[in-house]
C-alpha cells in the first residue's frame, strides 16, 4: 500500500515535472562522462604514449568532479525545491492529519531515493551511450582513424557516479525536507503569497540600468583592448565591471519593461500586455536569478569557445611525412629491418642529416646581417621586432641537407628542389608564429645574401616548414637548407655519414590496410627487438592530441554543464511563477479569452522569457569570445577562418539545439498545465 | 416599458461529486429575468447561490435544465462562441475581485475589449466612460496592491461594464467591503442600473444591499420558495424594512438563529 502509493507519487513528480527529472538524468550522464574519462578509448590509447602527462591530466579530475559535484548539487537542489514547493499543500495536509514530522522526513527520503534509482537506470544507459559515441567521434576527428573502438564500461566510474550522484540528491533532499517537516501546516497550507506588484522607486531602476549599461561596455571595451597585457589587475577589474554590470541589468530592466509596457499598453492588445507585464515581474522580483543564470550562460558560451579555440590551435592537420624516426648507425638500422616482410612495408628509409653550423673550425664565419636590414626594412611591428631580437641572439641557424629534405618532400607528395652552392632556403619549425610565417617571407622577398666563411649565399625566396622528424621533440626556429656539399664543408660532418636520424615512411597500402596504428605498431617490433631507439609519428600526435582533448574535453564539458545549469535555473524560476500565478490565466478564461490565444500567448511569453536571460548573455560572450582571440587564444596561421566558423556554426546550432530543447519542454509542461485549466473549464474551475 | 425576456431558467440542476458524495446544489430552479430588471438572490449558506450564478456565467456545466439567453441555449456554447458570450454578453463581478495583480487599473478594465481585440479608440472611450461611473479617473496608473478593498470592486465592477453585456453578474460584491464602500460601490451599480437600463443579477446576504434589487428570489437548498418584488412607488428604506423582516421569518441570509 505504502510502496504503490510513493510509486504514484513519484511517477507524479516525474509527469508534472519533466523539467526535474531531466535535471536528474543529465546530472548523472555528467558524472559518468567526466568519470570514465580515463577508461575512454582515446585516453587508454594516449595513456601508453604519454603516460606522463596524462597522469597530472588525471590528478586533475578529481578536482573537476568535486566542482561539477558542487555544481550538480545547485542544480538538483534547485529542481527538489521546486518539486516540494509544488507539493506545499500536500505536505502541509499529511502534517494536519497527523503524520509525524519525522515519518514525513522518511517519507520524503524514500521518494528521494525512489526518483534517484529511477533517474539511474534512465541515465547510466543514456550516459554510456553518449560516451560511446563521443568516443568514437573524438576518435574520428582527432585520431584520423587510427583507432579500433572497444566498448568499454568502465565500472569504478560507475560505481562513483551512483554514489556521488545519490549522494547529492539525498543531501539536497535531506537539507530541504527538513525544512519542509519543521513548518507548523497552517504555514503550508496558506498559499504562498506572490509579490503583487509595486512600482519600485524609478529613479533606483534607472540609475541601475544605465550604470549596469555602463558598466557592461567597459568591461567589452576593456576585455577588447586591455586584456592582453595580462595584468592580473585588469583582468579582474574587467571581470568585476562584467558581473556587476549584468547585476544591474537586471535590476535595471524590470523599471524599463515596466515603462515600455505602459507605453505600449495604449497601442497592444490585451495578451501582449499581459505578457510584457508578466516579464517585467520576472525582471523585478527574480533580478539575480536572471543574472546568474545569464552569467552562467555566458560562462557556458566562452567555455565552449575556448574548448573549440585551443582544439584548434593544437591541432593543426600537419602532413604525415615520416613515420619513424630512428636513432642509429646505417648498419644497426638495415639489419634491424632486414627481414623480407619488414622491407614491404616500408616506403621510403633515408638519413637526415641535420647539424649545428661548426664554429669549431677556425675560418668559420657567419652573417644575416643582409637579412636583418631587410627585415628592418619593413613597416615596423611587433612581430617583426620579436624576429630581430631573435636573430640577434643567434649565431647561425641549423643546417639541414638539401638530399634529406627532399627525401621529404617526396614522402609528402611535393617536388623537389634543386639549389646551387651559392644558395640556400630558410626553414622553420614554427609554423603558429606570425614573425616567421609573415613577416619574414616579406623580407626575404628582398632577396637578401648571407655571409658564410667569406662566401656569399643568395637566400631563395621562400620559407619551408615541412616536419624534419616523426616527433615534433625537437623544432627549429630557423634552419638553413643547403646543397650537400655546402652541408658537409660547414657542418662538423665533414663526410656525410653522421645524420641526426634515420627517417622511415611506411607504404601507404599498408597503412590503407590496417590503419595507421597498427602498421605503425608492426614495425615497431622489429625495431624493439633490435633495442633501437626512436620516436614515432604517433607519439607526436600523441603529445597534441593529449593537449586537445585535455583542455577542450574539459572545458567543453563544463560549458555544458553550465549551459543546463543555467537553463534548468531559468526554466524552474519560470515554472514555478507559472504555478503560483495560475490563477491569473483562469481569470483570463473567465474574461473570455480563447483557449488558442492563451496559448499562442504563453508560448510567446516563454521564448520572451528565455531571450530576456539569453540575449544579454549571448551578447557579452560575443566579446568576451572576441577578447579571449585577441588575447590569449591566438589561432594558428594555418587555420583557416572557414573551419573555424564552420566549428563555430556547428556549435552555436548545439547550443540553439539545447536552448530549443528546454523551451520546447517548458511549453511542454505550461501546455500541460493550460490543458487541465481548459478541460477543468465549467467544470467548477472556481470551486 | 418594454419587457422582454432576457433570460429564461428552465428547471435547472446541478449535482457535484458521485455517489455518497454527491451533493445535489440545485434541484430543477426556473425563472425568468425581463430585461431592465436588478435581480436580487439571497439564500442561506451552501443554499447553491453561487452555483446558480456560475452556471449563468458559463462557469459551470448544469447536470440538466436549460438557461436561454436572448433565446440561445448556454449549453451549445463552445469555442470562440463562448469566449464571445463571456466576454462581452455578461459581465461578471467576482466576489474576490479577481483583478490581475500585475496589470495597472487601466490595462485591468480594458481587459475584455482588448482579449477580444476591439478597436483601441473605442476601447478608450468605453474605459472614460466607465472609470466615470465608478470614480476611477485618478486611479488609472495604480497597481491592485495600492487600492482599498472598495477601490478593487469599483475596478472590477468597471471591467465588468466595459464590454457593454446585457447581463451583469455579481457574487456578493459587496462581501469584501466594509458599509461605507459598500454602500458606494451599491450606490453607483444602482445608478448605472437605472440610467442604462443593465439588466442585473446580484448574490448577496446582505440585507441593505439587496434592497437596491427591484426584486429578490429566495433559495433554499438548491429549490426557489420565496419571491420578493419592489412595489413601484417603495421607497428603499421601506423596501429594506420588508426585506429585514422577510429575511428573519424565513431565517434565511446570516440571520440564522442558533
Ligand atoms: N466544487 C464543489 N464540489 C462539491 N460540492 C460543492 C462544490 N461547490 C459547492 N458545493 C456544494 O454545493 C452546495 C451549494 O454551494 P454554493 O457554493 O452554491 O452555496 P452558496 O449558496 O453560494 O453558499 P455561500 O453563501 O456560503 O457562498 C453546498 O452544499 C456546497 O457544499
Ligand atoms: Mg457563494
Amino acid at each position: 500500500m505504502f510502496f504503490k502509493q510513493l510509486r504514484q507519487q513519484t511517477r507524479q513528480d516525474r509527469q508534472d515535472n519533466r523539467l526535474y527529472f531531466s535535471s536528474l538524468v543529465v546530472a548523472i550522464v555528467a558524472f559518468y562522462t567526466l568519470l570514465s574519462l580515463p577508461q575512454q578509448d582515446v585516453m587508454l590509447y594516449l595513456r601508453t604514449l604519454e603516460s606522463e602527462a596524462l597522469q597530472k591530466l588525471f590528478t586533475l579530475l578529481p578536482l573537476v568532479f568535486f566542482l561539477s559535484l558542487f555544481f550538480v548539487f545547485c542544480l538538483v537542489y534547485l529542481a527538489n525545491k521546486a518539486a516540494l514547493e509544488r507539493r506545499r499543500k500536500q505536505l502541509g495536509l499529511y502534517l494536519m492529519s497527523g503524520m509525524r514530522p519525522r515519518r514525513l522526513f522518511a517519507r520524503l527520503m524514500l521518494e528521494a531515493l525512489w526518483n534517484s534509482g529511477a533517474a539511474l537506470l534512465l541515465g547510466l544507459p543514456l550516459a554510456l551511450l553518449l560516451t560511446e559515441a563521443t568516443s568514437l567521434v573524438t576518435a574520428k576527428i582527432i585520431g584520423l582513424d587510427l583507432l579500433q573502438h572497444h566498448f568499454s564500461l568502465d565500472l569504478s566510474a560507475l560505481w562513483l557516479t551512483i554514489m556521488g550522484f545519490s549522494a547529492v540528491l539525498l543531501l539536497s533532499m535531506a537539507l530541504l525536507s527538513s525544512h519542509y517537516c519543521r513548518q507548523v501546516p497552517a504555514n503550508l497550507l496558506r498559499p504562498q503569497i506572490w509579490r503583487q506588484q509595486r512600482p519600485g522607486k524609478q529613479w533606483v531602476l534607472r540609475l541601475a540600468l544605465t550604470t549596469g549599461v555602463a558598466l557592461l561596455l567597459l568591461a567589452y571595451v576593456g576585455g577588447i583592448y586591455w586584456l592582453r597585457r595580462f595584468d592580473l589587475w585588469l583582468t579582474a577589474l574587467i571581470l568585476l565591471a562584467g558581473i556587476c554590470g549584468t547585476f544591474l541589468l537586471y535590476q535595471g530592466l524590470g523599471g524599463w519593461l515596466g515603462r515600455a509596457a505602459q507605453q505600449r499598453s495604449r497601442s497592444r492588445s490585451g495578451l501582449a500586455i499581459f505578457n510584457q507585464r508578466e516579464l517585467q515581474e520576472h525582471a523585478l522580483y527574480e533580478h539575480r536569478t536572471l543574472a546568474v543564470a545569464s552569467l552562467l550562460a555566458l560562462l557556458a558560451l566562452s567555455c565552449v569557445s575556448f574548448g573549440i579555440g585551443t582544439g584548434f590551435s593544437r591541432l593543426q592537420a600537419q602532413a604525415r611525412t615520416v613515420d619513424f624516426s630512428i636513432e642509429a648507425t646505417q648498419e644497426e638500422v638495415t639489419s634491424a629491418l632486414a627481414p623480407a616482410e619488414t622491407q614491404q612495408d616500408i616506403a621510403a628509409l633515408y638519413p637526415m642529416y641535420l647539424s649545428y653550423f661548426d664554429f669549431q673550425d677556425s675560418s668559420a664565419q657567419f652573417s644575416w646581417s643582409q637579412l636583418t636590414s631587410a627585415i628592418r626594412a619593413l613597416p615596423a611591428s611587433e612581430a617583426q621586432q620579436s624576429l630581430l631580437t631573435n636573430l640577434a641572439n643567434r649565431d647561425a641557424p641549423y643546417l639541414i641537407a638539401l638530399s634529406s629534405y627532399n627525401n621529404l618532400c617526396t614522402s609528402a607528395g611535393l617536388p623537389t628542389l634543386t639549389l646551387s652552392d651559392q644558395q640556400a632556403l630558410l626553414y622553420t619549425g614554427f609554423t603558429d608564429s606570425q614573425a616567421l610565417t609573415q613577416v619574414l617571407p616579406q623580407a626575404l622577398n628582398a632577396t637578401p645574401t648571407l655571409q658564410i666563411n667569406g662566401q656569399a649565399i643568395q637566400l631563395l625566396p621562400r620559407l619551408e616548414s615541412i616536419n624534419l622528424v616523426a616527433d615534433r621533440a625537437i623544432t627549429i626556429y630557423l634552419g638553413l637548407i643547403v646543397s650537400d656539399r655546402n652541408y658537409q664543408r660547414w657542418s662538423s660532418d665533414k663526410s656525410l655519414n653522421q645524420p641526426f636520424c634515420w627517417n622511415l615512411k611506411l607504404s601507404e597500402q599498408l597503412v590503407e590496410q590496417d590503419g595507421l596504428i597498427q602498421a605503425i605498431t608492426r614495425l615497431q617490433q622489429p625495431l624493439d627487438a633490435a633495442g633501437l631507439t626512436y620516436d614515432s609519428y604517433l607519439s607526436g600526435i600523441g603529445r597534441r592530441l593529449f593537449y586537445t582533448v585535455a583542455a577542450s574535453y574539459l572545458t567543453i564539458y563544463l560549458g555544458v554543464l553550465f549551459l543546463i545549469i543555467a537553463n534548468t535555473l531559468s526554466g524552474l524560476k519560470y515554472l514555478q511563477q507559472l504555478q503560483q500565478t495560475s490563477r491569473r490565466w483562469q481569470t483570463l478564461l473567465l474574461l473570455g479569452a480563447q483557449i488558442t490565444d492563451l496559448q499562442a500567448a504563453w508560448q510567446k511569453q516563454i521564448i520572451q522569457y528565455f531571450g530576456l536571460v539569453m540575449l544579454p548573455a549571448l551578447i557579452s560572450a560575443l566579446f568576451a569570445i572576441t577578447a579571449m582571440f585577441t588575447s590569449f587564444l591566438k589561432l594558428p596561421a594555418g587555420v583557416s577562418l572557414g573551419q573555424v566558423a564552420a566549428v563555430s556554426a556547428a556549435a552555436l546550432l548545439g547550443f540553439a539545439v539545447i536552448e530549443w530543447l528546454y523551451i520546447r519542454s517548458i511549453q511542454h509542461s505550461a501546455s500541460r498545465q493550460l490543458q487541465q485549466l481548459a478541460s477543468a473549464d465549467r467544470d467548477g474551475v472556481f470551486e | 416599458m418594454t419587457t422582454t425576456r432576457i433570460l429564461e431558467v428552465k428547471s435547472l440542476s446541478k449535482n457535484y461529486g458521485q455517489g455518497p458524495n454527491r451533493t445535489e446544489a440545485l434541484r430543477g430552479i426556473s425563472f425568468e429575468v425581463l430585461e431592465g430588471e436588478f435581480l436580487g438572490i439571497m439564500g442561506a449558506s451552501g443554499s447553491g447561490k453561487t452555483t446558480l450564478l456560475n452556471c449563468l456565467a458559463t462557469m459551470l456545466r448544469p447536470s440538466s435544465g436549460q438557461i436561454l439567453l436572448n433565446g440561445q441555449d448556454l449549453a451549445a456554447l463552445t469555442g470562440p462562441a463562448l469566449a464571445d458570450y463571456r466576454g462581452q454578453v455578461i459581465g461578471y463581478l467576482f466576489q474576490e475581485f479577481e483583478l490581475l495583480d500585475n496589470l495597472t487599473v487601466r490595462e485591468n478594465i480594458l481587459l475584455p475589449l482588448l482579449l477580444h481585440h476591439r478597436p483601441r479608440a473605442e476601447a478608450e472611450t468605453s474605459l472614460s466612460i466607465v472609470s466615470g461611473w465608478m470614480g476611477l479617473e485618478d486611479l488609472l496608473e495604480q497597481f491592485p496592491v495600492q487600492l482599498s478593498g472598495g477601490q478593487k470592486q469599483r475596478t472590477a465592477a468597471a471591467r465588468a461594464l466595459i464590454s457593454q453585456p446585457s447581463l451583469v453578474l455579481a457574487d456578493e460584491p459587496t462581501g469584501q467591503l466594509d458599509s461605507v464602500n459598500a454602500r458606494q460601490l451599491m450606490d453607483r451599480l444602482a445608478l448605472i442600473h437605472e440610467s442604462e437600463h443593465k439588466t442585473l443579477i446580484m448574490v448577496t446576504h446582505d440585507s441593505a444591499a439587496a434592497s437596491f434589487c427591484s426584486r429578490i428570489l429566495f433559495i433554499q437548498d438548491g429549490q426557489l420558495y420565496h419571491e420578493l418584488r419592489r412595489q413601484p412607488q417603495e421607497s428603499r428604506q421601506d423596501f429594506y424594512v420588508r426585506l429585514a423582516a422577510t429575511v428573519t421569518q424565513l431565517g434565511g441570509g446570516q440571520a440564522h438563529v442558533l
